[in-house]
């Protein structure tokens, strides 16, 4: 009998088996603060930190030369960077449910606040004090809002962006309106608007639009709402009150939305969704726009082959108590508490947030964040690679900037919007009713939400 | 010795047996561990969630029955509930009749009848979110071709993705749009209703659409219950669409019910209340099946009896 050496099912099948009951044994386990590892292998460990960011194509190149640099002025630390294209946060939130989180998270500054809340982020407070970085978080409410929760630093500002007022100046010259100046006011603004909208051949010309490309939303409508210095929340973080039916909030509302929309000053929800109609394709005579937008304006990224005759100006001055009031915007790097290598975290958070990441930042496109790197380091560069002169502006909104809103976790509404407050801007869109009767309508749903957010507070406590 | 040669083979068989089917187990093992992982598992943890406050990020808390609680006194769920219901019972009736129809054409003897029947399934094999992207520009108020072709019959445009009455309207002609499969189905039923039947009604003097009532209805009842559980089920989970072309807008006119699940879920960090929302979905959804199939019996006819 020949004893053939085959291999059978038998084995076959339970090789199998011990193989994959090996590997899952191997890659389950449990990490030394009692945290349930699952299927991914341990970087932290092995000396490499890694660092979530932004999914647009310029994070992507402002990360890598980030890295580049940070491991060539150091060999203590590495790390990598995860770059989550498309629902940022959902992934964010997956890799925190998983125990696995970035070292380095970003976030945008009205975001991370529900992480705070659950304690899975560290707070940066003894490490700036420490190394003495106070200067890098500006003495300012909105910085303050941004980067802390509950009396704690949690973020550190890296890049930002301020609305400001985009004017097209060949729109302006055609009906012979002058151009803002950074006194202007809200009246002087409503009369505007009418004057800037014409006909030309077959080309409509809008003289406003909520935002470029879109109808904007709670936080783009602050600047207006609150020019005179009445804000639609008792206060900023956590509010208890709505206070959403002030004449301020309303008349901004009744004209940039209602008035407009109605006798087709600005581009209506269906122009702006399948007609290719805003600023950047220069049928919009004012828009107000943050500092990302300026790609779509100049340069090889121009929506338009030849760009837009542009420039910036603050959002309008109040008519009784004039405050710029726009919205600032901060984002940046907060860190996670399970990071197994807090040192080299810190160490790149320190990093990006020196002179030199902010250069790196800026000249990846994005606005710095704090005003003094906005002037001295951003403009210069964003001036030139966009064609515009008035970079003051952004800086000057970005230190007289207002946060529209902070919340903790489980609030359905925060400075994006969410509900009910999507609700009320796609009622003041349909522009078939007065501004006042729809914050009327929905000024208790509003409010329900703010009492069913203590209300579960309470509960949990 | 007679009882051990006579047990010998069955238990030499009852081996072989036993072999088979740890083979069987074997083989089946990634199917069956990855139902009891990625489907028993979390449906089994989501009964669990029910009764907890879990914001994803810290440790879930117990809360009793505080979630049912909130979901009673939610009017937004409530509202939600309004919308699928809109959906799925106007929509489901015209999805089954668009699709008996093209069905019913598509049985006919024609030329190129294959390359239609393909024609007309292709839509289902669409992504939603590329349909989606094709649906927002033909429901554009102002460029969209479905407010152009209803200019040409003097109809003024309709606001369908903005207005909150129009909103569901627009979902439910676009979900027309992916009956496809529905029409498979049919078709497979139409295929089996013998000609003979049809026959011997057309020499009673049966007409069209007399044999289509009496003969082709109650032959295909069965493949019409099929569809129209699974089309009730379908409608009851409608997201991406919603998600993507209206999220949820215009004021809450298309927050279906799944939509509200993964927002409660995933935006506001309310694991345990979405868990529950979504335990009253599947009871919801084994309600009206059951419904269906106990009063299917007045109207399904089943050739081999029931």
């Amino acid at each position: 009998m020949v004893n053939r050496r085959t291999t059978s099912r038998r084995n076959v099948l339970r090789s199998a088996g011990a193989l994959a009951a090996a590997s899952a044994a191997s890659a389950c386990g449990v990490l030394p603060d009692g945290t349930k590892r699952a299927f991914v292998p341990d970087v932290s460990a092995a000396g490499e930190i890694r660092l979530s960011v932004w999914g647009d194509v310029s994070d992507a190149a402002i990360y890598e030369e980030v890295l580049d640099t940070w491991h060539r002025r150091q060999n203590k630390y590495r790390a990598r960077a995860e770059q989550y294209t498309g629902n940022y946060y959902d992934k964010v939130l997956a890799n925190f449910a998983g125990s696995i989180p970035a070292d380095v998270i970003y976030f945008q500054g009205w975001h991370f606040q529900p992480y705070a809340e659950s304690n899975v982020l560290q707070p940066l407070d003894e490490f700036i004090e420490r190394d003495g970085l106070q200067a890098r978080w500006p003495k300012l409410p909105t910085f303050r809002d941004y980067t802390q929760w509950r009396g704690r630093t949690y973020m550190a500002p890296v890049d930002g962006g301020s609305i400001v007022m985009l004017y097209n100046k060949d729109i302006f010259d055609e009906r012979g309106v002058p151009y803002p100046s950074p006194d202007w006011t809200w009246d002087d603004f409503v009369e505007m608007v009418p004057k800037l909208t014409f006909k030309k051949g077959a080309t409509k010309y809008y003289g406003f639009a909520q935002a470029g490309g879109w109808l904007g939303g709670y936080g783009r409508a602050v600047g207006f709402m609150r020019r005179n210095g009445h804000v639609e929340w008792d206060r900023i973080v956590e509010p208890t009150e709505q206070r959403w039916q002030h004449e301020d909030v309303v008349s901004a509302l009744q004209f940039t939305l209602v008035d407009c929309l109605r006798n087709r000053w600005a581009p209506g929800p269906s122009a702006v969704a399948g007609g290719g109609i805003s600023f950047a394709t220069g049928k919009v005579a004012l828009t107000p726009e943050g500092p990302w937008y300026l790609p779509n304006l100049h340069g090889p990224l121009a929506t338009t082959k030849a760009g837009i005759n542009y420039d910036v100006v603050g959002l309008p001055l109040g008519e009784r108590n004039p405050v710029r009031n726009s919205w600032s915007l901060v984002h940046g790097h907060v860190m996670s508490a399970q990071s197994k290598n807090k040192e080299a975290a810190w160490d790149l958070i320190k990093f990006i947030t020196s002179d030199e990441g902010q250069e790196i930042v800026a000249r990846g496109g994005r606005m710095c964040a704090t005003p003094a790197n906005i002037k001295n380091i951003w403009a210069p560069i964003a001036g030139k690679a966009f064609n515009f002169s008035h970079t003051d502006a952004f800086a000057d909104s970005q230190a007289g900037g207002v946060v529209p809103m902070i919340m903790g976790q489980g609030s359905p509404i925060s400075a994006d919007g969410g509900e009910p407050l999507d609700s009320v801007w796609t009622a003041l869109e349909l522009a078939d009713r007065t501004a006042e009767q729809i914050l009327a309508e929905y000024g208790p749903g509003v409010q329900a939400v703010l009492d069913d957010y203590w209300a579960s507070r309470a509960r949990s406590n | 010795m007679v009882t051990a040669a006579a047990g010998a083979p069955s238990e030499a068989r009852r081996s072989r047996w036993r072999q088979r089917q740890a083979q069987g187990i074997l083989f089946g093992s990634p199917l069956i561990l990855g139902i009891i992982l990625f489907w028993l598992g979390p449906m089994l943890y989501s009964i669990y969630l029910i009764t907890q406050d879990w914001n994803l990020i810290s440790e879930p808390a117990f809360v009793g029955l505080d979630n049912i609680r909130d979901a009673l006194n939610d009017t937004a769920l409530w509202s939600s509930l309004r919308a699928t219901a809109y959906y799925t019972f106007v929509g489901v009736p015209l999805q089954l009749i668009v699709a008996l129809a093209l069905a019913l054409l598509l049985n006919q003897k024609m030329v190129g009848r294959s390359v239609y029947r393909l024609v007309f399934y292709l839509p289902a094999m669409m992504p939603v979110v590329a349909s989606a992207v094709v649906f927002n520009q033909i429901f554009n108020t102002e460029f969209g071709i479905l407010n152009h072709i209803l200019g040409v019959f003097g109809i003024a445009p309709v606001n369908w993705l903005f207005a909150p009455h129009w909103a569901v309207p627009a979902l439910i002609l676009m979900s027309l749009w992916f009956t496809g499969p529905q029409m498979i189905i049919f078709l497979a039923g139409l295929q089996g209703v013998p000609k003979q039947l049809t026959e011997a009604a057309s020499i009673d003097g049966a007409g069209v659409f007399q044999r289509f009532r009496h003969v082709t209805v109650p032959m295909i009842s069965p493949t019409i219950l099929f569809n129209m559980i699974v089309s009730i089920i379908g409608s009851f989970q409608v997201f991406a669409q919603a998600l993507i072309m209206t999220n949820g807008g215009p004021q809450g006119a298309t927050r279906f019910l799944v939509l509200y699940i993964y927002q409660n879920g995933f935006e506001y960090f309310k694991m345990g209340y979405a868990a529950t929302l979504s335990w009253f979905l599947f009871l919801i959804v084994v309600v009206f099946t059951a419904m269906q199939l106990l009063v299917s019996r007045r109207w399904v006819y089943y050739e081999g009896g029931w």
